[in-house]
């Protein structure tokens, strides 16, 4: 079985290096390692000039402003049988490849979802870190379990070559790829699995604005493909309740979070008490789960982004179902340095 | 990767809900892949498991709305002790003035010297925290003279004119047998 591995890039200079590094680290070693630069202005050229004999560089001829675009101008040089798509601020764990491979070993398996871990940096890191842990520990895994998986993550993804070119269109029209590549796959009933020990870490933003800023691209693409489509909800009884389960319960307790303090302000703060003590309980299990103890302490932030994270959800609901504003901007947040350990 | 939604709640608890199902019969889950095909039967499934998903997530929400606004802290509650209060205090000044009228006219009113009377409230205002008056608004009662005179005649005291020795007797009763 051949694995290629394809990375769109744009301006990635903190820490594009490392991520080739980790790339090159596998203890199954990648076959075709693909790095698409979408006319970077920064020293990413440079960078991924070092590693030529390595790697194949692909530059497109004028920036397209979007990662899908580039994987789009990327994925036609991919000759393996498996491709992996990965970002270029994100490290692969050694046994990335290895693990990845097991799940194809199945025919049946059409693409292979990976693990997410946000690299620690600050209290806002701390917050998603969490997510991704009740996201890939109890979601995730519910999901795996009933053959639904809602979403591949663009940091971590595998697919069958073939099967992607041939089902699997670049439409642009959506701001969230990744999620619009898995209702595709849905759409044809394709067999997704979730593989929690093909691991890659990635970076999240690390200010509030970014923070919101990728909420809003999140939450306004998950819109955005749900309107896209909303027709193959019930062709399938698990993504009926999914889909039905993941999007009533969003928007009618997003309203809710800001309602009920008007109705009633001190009950509205015993609600508050009580998600409160259920976040901590599963913030110190994430803690136990990660072996990373400041995760115990993503609860008391988690409490103000709850907010900041409904409302962006109702605002994006508004402008994308509503008012059909389609918001097509490609949002890049800013970069830290990454080094290896 | 998106969280599915801003919340910890009632996806957390499914999907937890679905783990334990599966760790506990393993040995039933079914590991085929979904068919793919859709007939007619799936659809109607799937439409079906749409209508009560909404249909718990709705009736969770509407208990938490109904809970906030029955609650006596809630808002509404708040504003409608208020302006029930106030609706209550005006209606009764305006008795309490028309009876005092017609009393004025028929009883003679008794003279108490300035400070007797300082001294009188300030010792019932300390022994009992409140007046009569009070103490039936807060309870919800309408204050008014009338109404105290009902009040009065239906504890055994009789030809109630609102006087000091009349109130701080039925405020003693109502001591050890407080207003519903």
């Amino acid at each position: 079985m051949k694995i290629s591995l394809l990375v769109p890039c744009y301006n990635e200079e903190k820490s594009v290096e490392t991520c080739i590094q980790s790339c090159l680290s596998q203890t199954r070693p990648f076959d075709e390692i693909i790095f698409v630069d979408d006319c970077s202005t920064d020293k990413t050229p440079e960078i991924l000039a070092n590693y030529s004999d390595l790697i194949t560089v692909k530059r497109t001829p004028k920036n397209t402003g979007n990662k899908s675009s580039a994987q789009e101008f990327g994925i036609r040089f991919i000759t393996g049988d498996v491709m992996v798509m990965t970002d270029a601020d994100t490290l692969l764990d050694a046994k990335f490849v290895e693990e990845i491979k097991k799940g194809f070993d199945d025919p049946r398996v059409i693409a292979v979802a990976g693990y997410v871990q946000s690299i620690p940096y600050n209290w806002l890191t701390l917050c998603r870190a969490f997510d991704y842990v009740v996201g890939q520990n109890i979601h995730k895994v519910a999901q795996n379990y009933i053959n639904y998986i809602f979403v591949m993550p663009g940091a971590a993804s595998a697919f069958r070559t073939d099967i992607f070119r041939k089902h699997i269109t670049f439409d642009h029209d959506t701001i969230t790829e990744d999620l619009d590549f898995t209702y595709k796959l849905h759409r044809k009933q394709f067999k997704i699995i979730y593989d929690k020990k093909a691991i890659s870490y990635t970076q999240d933003p690390a200010t509030l604005k970014n923070y919101i800023n990728q909420m809003r691209r999140w939450f306004g693409g998950g819109w955005q493909n749900l309107v896209k489509h909303y027709r193959i909800i019930p062709t399938n009884p698990m993504r009926a309740f999914e889909l039905s389960l993941i999007y009533s319960e969003g928007i009618v307790f997003s309203i809710l979070l800001f309602i009920v303090p008007v109705l009633n302000l001190w009950f509205g703060l015993w609600l508050l008490i009580g998600y409160f003590v259920v976040s901590f309980f599963f913030s110190i299990w994430a803690a136990i789960k990660e072996k990373r103890p400041m995760l115990a302490l993503a609860a008391f932030p988690y409490l103000i982004l709850l907010f900041v994270n409904a409302y962006v959800y109702l605002e994006q609901f508004v402008k994308e179902v509503l008012l059909r504003r389609k918001n097509l901007t490609w949002f890049k947040p800013e970069r830290v340095e990454m080094k290896a350990r | 990767m998106p969280p599915l939604t801003p919340f910890l709640g009632l996806s957390v608890l499914a999907h937890i809900g679905i783990i334990v199902g599966h760790k506990l019969f393993s040995w039933a889950w079914s590991k085929k892949t979904s068919p793919s095909e859709v007939t007619a039967t799936i659809r109607i499934v799937g439409l079906l498991i749409v209508a009560t998903m909404f249909t718990i997530v709705i009736t969770v929400a509407t208990i938490l709305v109904r809970e906030s606004i029955v609650e006596r802290h809630s808002t509404i509650s708040f504003i409608s002790r208020q302006v029930k209060h106030l609706l209550l205090s005006e209606n009764s000044r305006a008795e309490d003035a028309r009876n005092a009228a017609q009393i004025s006219a028929a009883v003679p009113i008794p003279i108490v010297s300035a400070p007797d009377c300082a001294r009188f409230f300030d010792a019932l205002a300390a022994f009992h925290h409140r007046s009569l008056y009070d103490y039936m608004a807060a309870q919800g009662y309408n204050p008014s003279l009338g109404a105290r005179r009902e009040l009065a005649a239906s504890i055994g005291i009789s030809g109630y004119q609102g006087t000091s020795e009349q109130n701080v007797a039925m405020l003693n009763y109502f001591c050890q047998n407080p207003l519903p």
